[in-house]
């Protein structure tokens, strides 16, 4: 299934300029003549996991923001603007990056699709999801993450009909992988229903929700920066108000913090990654490694 | 929703896109970002910084760290001001009020923001102005003051570092060293007066019309804003205050009671300002406290000489750093000094008002202090009065300004208006 999100603002004048390049990138033909798979743009890490996995060894799969970069700021320069013209399908997450938002809508519907549909799906027990205008990160919920591998293994077969079954199947695996992620999860967390998870940044809300925590943001705290007097007096009213034995952040905290928390405080810190920039990312390995981290520093009856 | 900036940028894509759309490999095509030179990283949380100005340049610092993260050269005595983006300060240059990339900005996303830096750098853009006066930044809008035409700009601070950024322009008749506001309903407060004499203030509304005007301010200078955008402006004998369609008189306890640097917070109905009764200039050793919600007025002895550069408010507090290497932290609820915090040395208030003296702004709990004469810049938490983070600088610090690299608000922050004592 795609989903169109052509808005009726984008300019016909522009249109029809994409519509020249597309043009003339296809006269020059770059791709070989029996065309062997489809050429998939993504959009975030965790998208580049999952086209990879439907995808297989049938299609190429690059990625929209280059190594490194910062999903949020992502300008889509003129050469992958061409790029995105000429794929085959590009598959991204609506809201996470404006400018991304805004170059898929140019791109024809049938070759773009927007995975936003398995963030805002009804799901069982999926708790009370975030608004994903503020927080899109629904990978970090593995039966929603599952939805999204139907809807890309949708689109390729759309693009591809000829290898529909291997994408079909590929994306049945990794919904059987997810599976056992989501029990794992909930096998795990049972004790800590209706922990507080304190992030120094508010990615978590889809995995909050399908596992009954209570995520709290903590603002203006730099892992890599021991804060003012101030700012820690802040943190510790919110360790007390809240009760946590951890705070999580993106990345490591500097020693300094880390010992600065621990001393004064009696807070622990920990690395809770929301994968919008890891590269090579190994999805379900992060999730694990994320879930030691929830298991050993939420506070959690037993 | 899709910002303007990033239409904008897409569309410049797009012209890019035709340039190369011939048989050429997009993958070396030309990149849309923008500022060249220094690389731009993302942050977890706002990084504040401290600009401060020295004879040859100006200074920029991390404001956690301490770190110097930049220098920027440029001749002359510099008077600088935060442009009221969080992001960008404003230098009074011969040629007018040049924009100074502090380097610390956020972009707002959905609910959160995200945060980044890079090297402060001078942009090659100018306000032009005779005479560049007194910077005014209040709700997202910046008014810049020329002293030497009586000529207003108003514009988006968000916009200060766009080179074609709308403005809105006022003449007022005379030149004068001026100040000027606008408020969130397109109402300017602007100052009245001659190069001789300053008398008052006029109040026009967002088409130019005057609502209100009063002649009751001899000597009007300085500005600020305090709660319910309470517009504060002091006379040689009192406070004029401004708050929906109406101006108050606050006279000063003296017949003559110069105050002419004002601090206040937009969310605070407290409002410290200096406080002078000698006609010819004398040691500034009283503040005045004004309340804006009651008009009245209250005189607070600080026991020690203190300089225009000297003033800070939070909400709750007032803050006063006193030639005894002092900040004294006044309770405005008793108008007296509750506690007072070491923090230099003794020091001489120089004669001359261009010469270095300490200097104090407050952010986030935090007072950063300027010491020229150890070429130091100090933070204390103003709270426990610990001093938690110095640094040694390689030049004389002067004026120092902080951006927070943060989105600017609507209201609240602290509102600066960087003054001096010439006049």
């Amino acid at each position: 299934m795609t989903t169109d999100v052509r808005p009726a603002r984008a300019g016909r004048s522009f249109v029809a300029v994409l519509a020249a390049v597309v043009a003339g990138t296809a006269a020059c033909g770059t791709t070989t003549p029996d065309s062997p798979g489809p050429d998939v743009m993504v959009s975030a890490p965790p998208l580049a996991y999952l086209a990879e996995r439907v995808a297989g060894a049938d299609a190429d799969v690059t990625s929209l923001v280059p190594p490194g970069g910062d999903p949020h700021s992502q300008e889509i320069s003129p050469a992958t603007l061409a790029e995105m013209a000429s794929a085959d399908l590009v598959v991204y997450v609506s809201g996470l990056q404006p400018a991304v938002d805004e170059a898929a809508a140019l791109v024809a519907p049938s070759h773009a699709v927007d995975v936003l549909d398995a963030a805002t799906a009804a799901v069982a027990d999926g708790g009370e999801p975030p608004d994903p205008g503020r927080d899109p990160h629904f990978w970090l919920d593995p039966v929603r993450f599952g939805l999204a591998a139907g809807l890309v293994a949708d689109a390729l077969a759309e693009v591809d009909p000829d290898r529909e079954a291997r994408y079909r199947a590929r994306a049945q695996a990794l919904v059987d992988d997810l599976e056992l992620l989501d029990e794992a999860y909930r096998e795990a967390l049972a004790p800590c229903a209706g922990a507080v998870l304190v992030t120094s940044h508010e990615a978590f809300g889809y995995l909050a929700a399908r596992y009954d925590l209570e995520q709290q943001g903590l603002t203006g705290v730099d892992p890599a920066v021991e804060p003012s007097p101030a700012r820690l007096r802040e943190v510790r009213d919110l360790v007390l108000r809240t009760g946590v034995r951890t705070i999580f952040f993106e990345t490591a905290a500097a020693p300094g913090l880390a010992h600065r928390l621990a001393d004064d405080l009696g807070v622990g810190t920990a690395v809770l990654d929301p994968m919008e920039r890891t590269q090579d990312l190994d999805y379900l390995a992060t999730m694990r490694t994320n879930l030691d981290a929830l298991a050993e520093g939420l506070v959690c009856e037993g | 929703m899709i910002s303007t900036t990033t239409r904008t940028r897409v569309l410049l894509s797009a012209a890019a896109v035709l340039a190369l759309a011939s048989c050429s490999t997009p993958a070396d095509g030309p990149s849309a970002a923008p500022p060249p030179g220094a690389a731009t990283t993302e942050l977890a949380t706002a990084a504040p910084r401290l600009a401060l100005t020295y004879d040859g340049g100006v200074q920029v610092l991390d404001a956690t760290t301490l770190e110097v993260v930049g220098d920027v050269t440029l001749g002359g005595f510099l008077r600088i001001n935060p442009a009221g983006d969080g992001r960008h300060a404003l230098l009074s240059t011969p040629a007018g009020f040049q924009v100074l990339d502090v380097g610390s900005w956020a972009e707002p996303h959905g609910d959160h923001a995200h945060y980044y830096a890079t090297a402060p750098s001078l942009l090659d853009l100018t306000y032009p102005a005779a005479v560049p006066g007194h910077v005014v930044a209040h709700d997202r809008r910046t008014a810049l003051f020329d002293d030497g035409t009586g000529h207003v700009v108003v514009l988006d601070a968000a916009d200060v570092a766009a080179p074609d950024a709308d403005v809105r322009e006022h003449s007022t008749a005379s030149a004068h060293h001026g100040v000027a506001v606008e408020l969130s309903d397109g109402t300017l407060v602007v100052t009245e007066g001659t190069a001789e004499a300053r008398t008052g203030i006029r109040v026009l509304d967002a088409r130019g019309e005057e609502l209100t005007a009063s002649d009751e301010c001899p000597g009007v200078h300085g500005e600020t804003v305090a709660a319910h955008e309470t517009v504060v402006l002091g006379c040689e004998d009192g406070v004029l205050l401004y708050a929906d369609g109406t101006i108050t008189k606050v006279d000063s306890p003296d017949a003559y009671g110069r105050i002419g640097n004002l601090r206040s917070t937009e969310d605070s109905e407290l409002v410290l300002g200096d406080y002078d009764p000698d006609p010819d200039g004398g040691p500034l050793t009283h503040v005045a406290l004004v309340d804006v919600h009651d008009g009245e007025m209250a005189l607070v002895d600080i026991g020690a000489e203190y300089t225009f550069r000297s003033l800070a408010v939070d909400d709750e507090h007032a803050f006063v750093l006193a030639d005894d290497g002092r900040i004294h932290v006044i309770d405005p609820a008793r108008a007296q000094v509750a506690r007072t915090i070491d923090v230099l040395d003794t020091w001489d208030v120089p004669a001359d008002w261009q010469q270095p003296r300490p200097a104090l702004v407050v952010h986030d709990g935090t007072g950063y202090v300027t010491d020229p004469a150890r070429q130091r810049v100090l933070a204390v938490d103003l709270d426990s009065g610990e001093i938690w983070n110095e640094a040694s600088l390689s030049v004389t610090p002067n004026e120092i300004v902080l951006t927070s690299g943060d989105v600017a608000s609507s209201d609240g922050g602290t509102h600066d208006d960087h003054d001096h004592g010439d006049d």
